[in-house]
C-alpha cells in the first residue's frame, strides 16, 4: 500500500509515484502536473485545520483539500535532500 | 453587433494565461461587444480593431485547462469547438494563448488543440515577465515543432498584437472544413504522453530557464500566513465596504440630486396632465430610483475585479474552504458569493467555474441570500425613515449598525440554508476542491475598464427597459380606472392596483404590511429596488400631488408602525423579489424544480421573518 499526499507534512520534498483513477479530478490532477517522478512539496496549510493545503508542483501552486490529496501517491525520499528544485 | 461575414477566430488558454486581456487589446476599447444570450458574460465576441488592417472577428472563449471539461465554464469551450453550441459559434482559427512563465503547464493544450486539426497560431503571452526573470526560448523551434507560428506577446503592455494579428489572419485555410473535427475525451496514458511531450519541446526550445521569480512566494508568506491570512483578508472585504458605502455616497448622492431636480423641472415647463404624471411620477423617479445605485454597484464590481486579476481571489478562496466545506460549498464559491452584494446575476453566472456540480447548485441557490445591491435603496429609505440617528456605546451609528445586520443575516443565512440542503443530502455529499493559485501580477487597468463598462451598460440596459416598463405599468394601474366624480376616497382606491392590493392585503396583513405596501410590492417582484419608487408612486397618487421622493420618508413615518417597517426590512433579506435572479438560475440550474423550490422558500421564509419581526416588535413598542 503506497502512501499519499494526505498526511505528509509540510515543506517536505516528496515524489508523485501514481494518481488514484475513479475520482472526478483524478486526470485533472494528472493534467495538472501530477505524473510519476514529479518532485512535489506541500507549502502552505489553510489556517486552524490545516486543510486544504498547497501544493509546489512543476512550477505551479496548487491549492486541494486533504482529501483530494489522498488520491496523489506518493514516495518518500531515503534521505533529505534539500531543495529539489 | 460585429459583421458576421467576417472570420471567426477563438482565443484559447489557461484560465490565468492572460486571455482576457489580449482579447481587449486585440478589439480596443470601443469595439462593441456581442454577449451571446445562453453563453453570457464569459463567451464574448467582437472586431478585431481595424488598425490591425484584418477583418476578422474575435471570440474569447471561457479558460480551460484541457478539451475534458471539469466545470460548466470548460464545457462550454468544449461545446464552442467542437460545434455543439452551433455552427456560427464555431471559429474558423484559433489563437492558443499559454503563459510563457509556465509553459510546462500551458503547453499541453496547444498539442491537444493541434491534434484535432484547427488553423492555429500560439500567443506566447506574458512574454515582458518571462524576459525580466531570465528566460530565452528557440522561437523557430518552438514554430517548428508545434507546426504553426509562435508570437510572443504581452498584453498588458500592448506588445505584439500587430504580429499576432497577422499571424491569426495567415492562418487561415479556406479550405479547413470544420465540421471535420472529431474528438475523444483523453485517456490518462494520452495525458501522460502529452506531458512527456512537452518535456521533449521544453529540451529543445528553452535556451535559458532563467530564475523562476520568487516575489509570488514572498507575497504569499504573508498572505497564506496562519494568523495574518484570515485577517488581512477580513481587512480586505471590510475595505471593499467602506469603499462602497462611504465613497460611493457621493456620486449617489449626486446623481439623487440630479434626479430630483430634473425631475421638478419636467414637472415645471410641462402642463399639469395625466401625461406629466407618467413621465415626472412613473419614468424619470422610478427609473432614476434604480440608476443612483450605479455608482456604488461599480465600485464593487471594480474592487473584485482588481482583486481577481491580481490573483488574490484565488488566495481568498483557498482560506476560505474550510468554511465553505462545511456547509457543502466550495471555496470557489467565494467570488459568486461576494459578487452577490452587487447582483446575483453574474454571481450565478460566475457558479460556472465550480467544478463539483453538486457545490456549484448549492452555490447558485444560496446566492440570491447575499444582500445584493438592489435592496440597498430599500434598507436606506427604511432606515433613514424608522431607525434613529443616534450613537450606541458612544461611537456606533445605529442606523450603520443596523444596515450591517442586515447584510450580516443575509450571510448568514445563506450559509444557514447551504448547511440544510446538505443535511437533506440534496447538495454538497460529493464535494471537492481544486484551484491553481496563479502567480501574482499588477492588475491590467484595460481589463478592469472593460468588465466596469460591460457591467454599467448592461444594468443601464436594465434600467431602461425591464425597469422603465415596470415603472411606466405600475403608473397605469395605480391610476387607472379614475375615481369616480363622487368620490369619497383617494384615487389609487379605485384604480386597478388599489384593487389588487386589497386581494393581497390578507396573507400580508398578518405580518403588518398595510394595502398600499401590497400594491408597491406586485411591481416590486420583478425588482427589488423598485418598491421605493413604488412607494413614492402609491402614496404621491394617493395624496394627488408629487414631491420628490425625499419626502416619501416623511410620509412613511406617518403612515406605518415601527413594527411594519422592522417586518418590511425582514422581509426584505428573504424576498425572492427578482425576474432575472430566478430566470437566470433556471437557465444555469437546467432544472425548474430547484428554481421553484428556492422562491418558495425564501418567499416563506420571508414571510415567516415578517411575522416574527412584526409580532416580536409588536410587543415593544
Amino acid at each position: 500500500m503506497s502512501k499519499s499526499l494526505k498526511f505528509i507534512e509540510k515543506n517536505k520534498i516528496v515524489s508523485v509515484l501514481d494518481v488514484r483513477t475513479g475520482h472526478p479530478l483524478s486526470e485533472r490532477l494528472v493534467e495538472l502536473g501530477f505524473v510519476a517522478g514529479e518532485a512535489i512539496e506541500i507549502v502552505h496549510e489553510a489556517p486552524l485545520s490545516g486543510d486544504p493545503i498547497v501544493v509546489m508542483c512543476a512550477g505551479t501552486r496548487i491549492a486541494l483539500r486533504r482529501d483530494e490529496a489522498d488520491l496523489i501517491l506518493i514516495e518518500e525520499h531515503k534521505e533529505a535532500e534539500g531543495t529539489a528544485r | 453587433m460585429s459583421d458576421s461575414s467576417k472570420i471567426l477566430v477563438g482565443l484559447v488558454g489557461h484560465p490565468n494565461c492572460g486571455k482576457t486581456a489580449l482579447f481587449n487589446v486585440l478589439t480596443g476599447l470601443r469595439q462593441k461587444v456581442a454577449n451571446y444570450p445562453g453563453v453570457t458574460v464569459e463567451c464574448v465576441e467582437s472586431d478585431l480593431r481595424s488598425d490591425l488592417g484584418h477583418p476578422l472577428r474575435i471570440l474569447d472563449l471561457p479558460g480551460a485547462y484541457s478539451l475534458n471539461p471539469h466545470s460548466e465554464d470548460e464545457r462550454v469551450t468544449h461545446d464552442v469547438l467542437l460545434g455543439e453550441m452551433g455552427a456560427e459559434l464555431r471559429p474558423s482559427v484559433l489563437i492558443v494563448v499559454l503563459d510563457a512563465t509556465n509553459l510546462r503547464l500551458h503547453l499541453p493544450i496547444a498539442l491537444e488543440i493541434r491534434a484535432l486539426g484547427y488553423p492555429m497560431c500560439v500567443a506566447l503571452n506574458m512574454m515582458d515577465m518571462a524576459s525580466a526573470t531570465g528566460m530565452k526560448f528557440d522561437l523557430g523551434a518552438l514554430e517548428q515543432l508545434l507546426g504553426c507560428r509562435v508570437v510572443p506577446t504581452a498584453a498588458t503592455r500592448n506588445e505584439g498584437v500587430p504580429a499576432l494579428a497577422e499571424a491569426a489572419a495567415a492562418a487561415i485555410q479556406p479550405q479547413f472544413d470544420k465540421s471535420a473535427v472529431r474528438w475523444t475525451p483523453s485517456t490518462r496514458e494520452q495525458i501522460i504522453a502529452r506531458r512527456r511531450q512537452v518535456e521533449d519541446i521544453l529540451r529543445r526550445v528553452v535556451v535559458s530557464p532563467g530564475h523562476p521569480a520568487q516575489l509570488t512566494a514572498q507575497i504569499d508568506r504573508t498572505l497564506l500566513h496562519p494568523f495574518w491570512g484570515p485577517l488581512i483578508l477580513l481587512a480586505v472585504i471590510f475595505s471593499i465596504f467602506q469603499a462602497v458605502f462611504n465613497l460611493g455616497a457621493i456620486p449617489t448622492d449626486v446623481l439623487d440630486g440630479l434626479v430630483s431636480a430634473f425631475a421638478a423641472w419636467t414637472r415645471e415647463k410641462l402642463a399639469a396632465g395625466l401625461l406629466t404624471d407618467l413621465l415626472v411620477d412613473g419614468i424619470i423617479s422610478g427609473v432614476g430610483a434604480v440608476v443612483v445605485f450605479l455608482p456604488q454597484i461599480l465600485i464593487l464590481f471594480g474592487c473584485l475585479l482588481l482583486l481577481e486579476d491580481s490573483g488574490y481571489m484565488a488566495r481568498a478562496a483557498f482560506l476560505m474552504d474550510r468554511i465553505m466545506g462545511r456547509v457543502g460549498l466550495s471555496g470557489r464559491s467565494v467570488l459568486p458569493l461576494v459578487s452577490g452584494f452587487a447582483c446575483a446575476v453574474p454571481a450565478i453566472i460566475g457558479a460556472r467555474s465550480i467544478q463539483s456540480p453538486e457545490q456549484r447548485l448549492a452555490t447558485i441557490l444560496v446566492t440570491p441570500l447575499m444582500t445584493c445591491s438592489a435592496r440597498l435603496p430599500v434598507y436606506t429609505l427604511l432606515i433613514a425613515a424608522f431607525i434613529p440617528n443616534s450613537l450606541v456605546a458612544g461611537i456606533f451609528g445605529l442606523q450603520g449598525i443596523v444596515l450591517t445586520s442586515l447584510y450580516v443575516a443575509g450571510a448568514l443565512s445563506a450559509f444557514a440554508f447551504a448547511a440544510l440542503l446538505k443535511s437533506f443530502k440534496l447538495t454538497g455529499s460529493s464535494g471537492y476542491f481544486l484551484l491553481e493559485l496563479p502567480t501574482y501580477r499588477l492588475p491590467s487597468l484595460r481589463t478592469v475598464y472593460r468588465g466596469l463598462y460591460e457591467r454599467a451598460r448592461a444594468f443601464l440596459i436594465r434600467a431602461g427597459t425591464l425597469i422603465l416598463s415596470i415603472m411606466v405599468l405600475l403608473w397605469a394601474i395605480s391610476t387607472f380606472p379614475r375615481p369616480p366624480a363622487d368620490a369619497t376616497q383617494s384615487a389609487i382606491h379605485y384604480s386597478l392596483a388599489g384593487k389588487l392590493g386589497s386581494v393581497v392585503a390578507p396573507v400580508l396583513e398578518p405580518i403588518g404590511f398595510n394595502w398600499k405596501i401590497s400594491v408597491a410590492m406586485i411591481p416590486g417582484f420583478a425588482a427589488r429596488e423598485v418598491l421605493v419608487s413604488a412607494l413614492g408612486t402609491v402614496y404621491a397618487v394617493e395624496s394627488e400631488n408629487s414631491e420628490d421622493t425625499s419626502q416619501l420618508t416623511e410620509r412613511l413615518k406617518e403612515d406605518w408602525s415601527l413594527p411594519t417597517a422592522l417586518a418590511l426590512l425582514a422581509w426584505y433579506i428573504f424576498a425572492p423579489q427578482c425576474l432575472a435572479t430566478f430566470a437566470v438560475m433556471q437557465r444555469e440550474t437546467r432544472s425548474l424544480r430547484w428554481t421553484v423550490l428556492s422562491f418558495g422558500v425564501f418567499l416563506l421564509l420571508a414571510w415567516v421573518a415578517a411575522f416574527f419581526t412584526f409580532r416580536i416588535a409588536g410587543v415593544f413598542v
